[in-house]
């Protein structure tokens, strides 16, 4: 994608921190947002997903390489806890195992709601989700406003 | 009942009395009338639900659904006109044909879970005859949209809510004619790697219950574009201006076929280059900075950058806050095939100011949500793109005519 929008604020560092492979079986549990990083270990295994860690400044990014093609970012905070996830890729991934237990609060706060006739924000307390999608590329991120570590910009969060 | 009434309100606008040719369009390309056989009626209107659920800039069109090789048809109106997706979807509580199902092996049903913006629509893959204006897409595999064959399974719940009924919808369904060929390919068919969960197979057998499942791509949802027998390789949809106010509702075309009749050349209409997944490049300010992008017909408005960025004012009101209040006459520029640009005048209206009155405007917009992002689109040119203009959308294993495919040109 090419974007001229050259001053970002949260410059990546890059400092690779580990990168694995992971083929197997799919144990019960998996981390989502507002979860400890220690669950994230165990999602490169449930999604069949080869991870990358990299370190922000004021953040640490945990990038799932999924089967399908999507990657998606799991963003942690010094308090340890996953603040953000992003996704971008052919194909949406599991919803519910990204938002985790607040998944079903952003279903509800969509009930009645009319189809989305364009990329979407939807603020609910604490949470802010936006989606978009065209033909067969899907993209979209989620934060909990309270986690975000001060200094960090939720526009950085990709 | 109030889907005779549609029906008889469409088969007047259809009416396909003489000299029926193109009111006062804007844009490339030459003379189209309605009475030619590639050509049908397209509406923006407000759709099938009333106020305040009514859609804004949705593309309608009717079409007829005929059980394969007969005479058994149903005709059915308000299916929205998307460039953005492939195939064609129709609400099952809107179907009163028996289709026959398109999975070769008894009891078991091919089902789609097709993921649109904020939510999968789910339902059963059927065979019909497709026709739309005088075209005929034969033996075609569609969606019929709804629960009433098998619920929704719990692989397809984790994509946002279901949009399987009117009201979540806002159309009787979709026609989706994108640059690919058909909704999923390679990673929906037999020997991928991982199934990304689009189809699943329904067993009615004891408690077998719903799995994913490959299809071949043959019998993937398809465009019905792409299986016409002619006139294949593309559409062209054009739309008439409108003011700055709007209007209620207007009348357009939609032709298929690129450069394979005398009514659907391309004419002085410059080529864009989009990549394989039909994304192009804005350029704005013109010259200054460029973002990925895309032309939508089934986007309800020009979504791009943010408040920051373009220097316009986001709506503060919750109920706008999706949308510029801001009154602006812009340009931007989109990348040619031939490496030049395209230049491009559009406008922002004051979302706050506009007639709650007009469901055709050509001046919606709103920030990109998401944005700045190095991989997010920075521009969407939605529905108000296509006022004023005609935009053709070629698919990319057809040829077309003096471009590499997938291409838009205008």
């Amino acid at each position: 994608m090419k974007t001229s929008f050259s001053q970002m604020r949260c410059r990546w560092l890059w400092a690779l921190v580990g990168t694995a492979a992971v083929f197997g079986f799919s144990p019960p549990a998996r981390a989502a947002l507002g979860d400890d990083v220690a669950m994230v270990a165990r999602d490169r295994v449930v999604m069949h997903a080869r991870l990358q860690v990299l370190r922000r400044n004021n953040c640490e990014v945990h990038e799932l390489a999924l089967p399908s093609g999507t990657t998606v970012r799991q963003f942690v905070g010094d308090h340890g806890k996953i603040f953000a996830v992003a996704w971008s890729g052919g194909f949406r991934p599991d919803l519910r195992d990204i938002m985790g237990a607040h998944y079903d609060r952003f279903l509800e706060s969509r009930r009645g709601k009319p189809r989305a006739r364009g990329p979407l924000r939807v603020e609910l307390p604490g949470m802010v989700v936006f989606m978009g999608g065209y033909l067969r590329t899907f993209f979209g991120h989620v934060y909990l406003t309270d986690l975000v570590p001060a200094g960090l910009d939720p526009k950085d969060i990709r | 009942m109030m889907r005779a009434l549609a029906t008889v309100t469409l088969a007047l606008l259809l009416c396909r009395c003489g000299g029926n040719s193109d009111p006062d369009f804007g844009g490339t390309g030459g003379s189209i009338s309605l009475s030619e056989p590639n050509v049908v009626a397209v509406t923006v209107d407000p759709g099938p639900l009333p106020p305040p659920n009514s859609y804004t800039n949705g593309l309608f069109v009717t079409i007829t659904l005929c059980v394969p090789g007969t005479a058994t048809c149903q005709t059915i109106d308000h299916l929205l006109v998307d460039t953005g997706s492939v195939g064609v979807r129709v609400l099952e509580s809107e179907l009163d044909l028996a289709l026959p199902s398109a999975s070769d092996t008894p009891d078991v049903e091919w089902m789609g879970c097709a993921a649109f913006i904020d939510g999968n629509a789910w339902g059963p893959i059927r065979i019909a005859d497709v026709k739309v204006g005088g075209q005929i897409a034969a033996n075609l595999a569609i969606q019929a949209i709804g629960e009433s064959t098998f619920p929704v399974p719990p692989g397809c719940r984790q994509g946002g809510p279901p949009i399987n009924d009117l009201e979540s919808l806002g159309s009787k369904g979709i026609f989706g004619i994108g640059v690919l060929p058909e909704d999923c390919g390679v990673s929906c068919a037999p020997g991928t790697t991982w199934n990304v969960g689009q189809y699943y197979a329904c067993s009615r057998l004891g408690t077998a219950g719903c799995s994913k499942t490959a299809v071949p791509i043959a019998k993937q949802v398809a465009n019905p574009v792409a299986k016409f027998p002619v006139d294949n390789n593309g559409s062209l949809i054009r739309l008439p201006r409108v003011s700055a106010s709007g209007a209620p509702s207007v009348v357009g075309l939609l032709a298929f076929g690129i450069g394979t009749q005398p009514n659907n050349g391309l004419g002085d209409a410059r080529i864009l280059a989009a990549d394989e997944n039909g994304f192009v490049t804005t350029s704005f300010p013109v010259g200054v900075a460029r973002y990925s992008s895309y032309i939508d017909s089934g986007s309800n408005g020009l979504y791009f950058l943010d408040e920051a960025t373009s220097g316009l004012r986001q709506c503060t009101t919750p109920s706008l806050a999706d949308f510029y209040c801001d009154t602006r006459n812009l340009r931007a520029s989109l990348a040619a095939q031939d490496g030049t640009e395209v230049s491009v005048s559009f406008s922002v209206a004051d979302a706050s100011r506009l007639p709650g009155s007009a469901y055709a405007l050509s001046n919606l917009a709103g920030p990109m949500p998401g944005f700045p992002s190095a991989s997010l689109p920075g521009f969407v040119w939605g529905l108000p793109f296509y006022f004023g203009r005609t935009v053709f959308t070629s698919i990319v294993t057809q040829e077309a005519p003096l471009g590499t495919t997938p291409y838009f040109a205008f």
